[in-house]
């Protein structure tokens, strides 16, 4: 079995994976809609990009499904789905823990 | 002026420096156009130029450029240049303002560690024990006939070789030093840092500038196999060519000693002279079998040795090494068992075997004279001695 390397996902490896929510896309297709995602603020270089392809394509998270114009097309799997969902969860819970520690402090 | 050249001698290693290095020059509007020969750099002329070198660290270095990388370079702005070294040389787009290519410091520090750092850390360590164990083999040689090294001052392959092959070495400890230093401080602050440009330049220029001394070496080599160049005269054993008279007559023209000026019969048929010349001296040797009158006579062998430095210092060494040299038996008749001799009249002299070989300084000049069967110390011989070599 695969050693487990993605524990939990940095900013820009979680704004990848919910780039391809939905729908297949090619690299640059991801870099714009991340930078679309984040009103810019997060940057993606295409090298950092290429190298986070290819470890979530390793672990399983993503697979590639086309080759069109010299553009290989990537799509989410169900593994990257579940990554995606715990890691939404996760910072769900860890805004929530946040909100709720900010505000006992407020209402001193 | 449209076009502009450059030096980058940066490895792979030092990816960041050169970096770096085109950055600055970016910052005067010069763009990168290409690198040619490994470290001739030719920019060109334009607005607000930019530069990203990145690394290469594809497993298996010939496979060619990866096009799926390259791909996606190109559609983020970034114009793929040429690979080079284990480094990828991308330049913007004419207007374009792309993002860096890398934008997680943390995760290009670990794939440099990771992929490349660690193996070159590796390599860089068996280069450095190859290395000392090459100069441990050369430093205990045992001696032999043919491996003199005074004679190299007077070679321009050697000297060409010894200049690159020191070069080389220096780089070597540098790197030894250099790279755990800077893979330390990357990993201190977890990010591929930019090493000090003069720093990375004294490590990587001296591999650069080495390739081309090597050609050069290998070039003067076979120029001076061929003489064309540094070989003064003759031939090889005049016994083999029909024209040895030609060759007496070519010898007599050289400051060595020859039997007919020490009253020997003057040999017919066996003479050798060749000599080298480079900017540090000219070196002249000379051979000859001569036998006496009568059938009782011994047979002669006449040696010359001529060293003319461009320095009385280099003198000085050439007759100190050669010493050393000709008592460890690097020379075609044995070992010279050296004995000090300053009543002879020369700046520093030695004699071995009764006055059968003297070793002798003048000034810039170093000679060693010999005739095995004949004591070459007595005064008229001396005066022969003096005369023909010049000092």
């Amino acid at each position: 079995m695969a050693r487990k390397r993605l524990e939990t996902l940095t900013e820009q490896m979680y704004y990848v994976l919910l780039a391809l929510t939905g729908e297949s896309r090619h690299g640059y297709e991801i870099m714009q809609v991340v930078s679309q995602l984040t009103g810019g603020r997060v940057v993606l270089g295409a090298g950092t990009l290429y190298a986070l392809l290819s470890r979530f394509e390793e672990e399983g998270y993503i697979f590639l499904c086309d080759t069109r114009e010299r553009r290989k097309y990537y799509a989410l799997s169900s593994a990257g789905k579940a990554a995606l969902r715990a890691e939404y969860g996760r910072l769900r819970q860890l805004v929530a823990d946040g909100a709720e520690a900010l505000e006992q402090e407020g209402s001193k | 002026m449209r076009y502009s050249l450059g030096f980058f001698p940066y490895e792979a290693m030092n990816y960041k420096a050169g970096q770096g290095y085109l950055d600055r020059r970016a910052e005067r509007g010069w763009g990168l156009r290409h690198i040619y020969l490994g470290c001739m750099a030719l920019f060109e002329r334009e607005k607000a130029p930019r530069h990203f070198v990145d690394l290469d660290v594809r497993q298996f270095m010939d496979e060619g450029p990866d096009e799926d990388y390259i791909q996606l370079c190109a559609d983020a702005g970034w114009k793929h240049i040429q690979t080079l070294r284990g480094m990828l040389f991308f330049r913007s787009a004419q207007g374009a303002e792309p993002a860096p290519i890398q934008t997680d410091a943390g995760m290009e520090w670990e794939r440099f560690w990771r992929r490349y750092a660690r193996r070159n850390l590796i390599t860089t360590l068996v280069v450095l024990l190859l290395s000392a164990a090459f100069v441990a083999f050369v430093l205990t040689a045992t001696p032999g006939p043919g491996r003199s090294v005074a004679a190299f001052v007077a070679s321009n392959s050697a000297l060409v070789y010894l200049l690159s092959l020191g070069m080389g070495l220096v780089s070597i400890l540098l790197s030894f030093v250099g790279v755990p230093l800077y893979l330390l401080r990357c990993r201190r602050s977890g990010r591929v840092e930019t090493p000090g440009q003069v720093w990375a330049w004294v490590q990587d220029a001296p591999f650069r500038l080495f390739k081309p001394l090597y050609v050069l070496a290998a070039l003067l080599a076979l120029l001076e196999i061929f003489r064309v160049v540094g070989t003064t005269v003759d031939l090889g054993w005049s016994h083999y060519n029909q024209e040895y008279t030609a060759t007496v007559e070519a010898c007599r023209e050289w400051p060595v000693v020859m039997a007919s000026a020490l009253g020997l019969r003057d040999s017919e048929d066996s003479r050798h002279l060749e000599g080298h010349r480079s900017p540090l001296g000219e070196f002249l040797e000379y051979r000859e079998l001569t036998e006496g009158d009568g059938p009782e006579d011994p047979l002669y062998i006449l040696t010359t040795e001529r060293y003319e430095c461009a320095g009385e210092w280099l003198a000085r060494w050439v007759f100190d090494l050669r010493a050393r040299e000709t008592r460890g038996g690097v020379f075609l008749w044995g070992e010279l068992e050296w004995e000090p001799s300053p009543g002879l009249g020369f700046e520093e002299s030695y004699v071995c075997w009764d006055g059968e070989y003297l070793l002798l300084r003048q000034g810039n000049i170093v000679a060693l004279v010999g005739c095995r069967g004949l004591d070459l110390t007595t005064p008229e011989r001396l005066d022969v001695v003096r005369e023909r070599l010049g000092i």
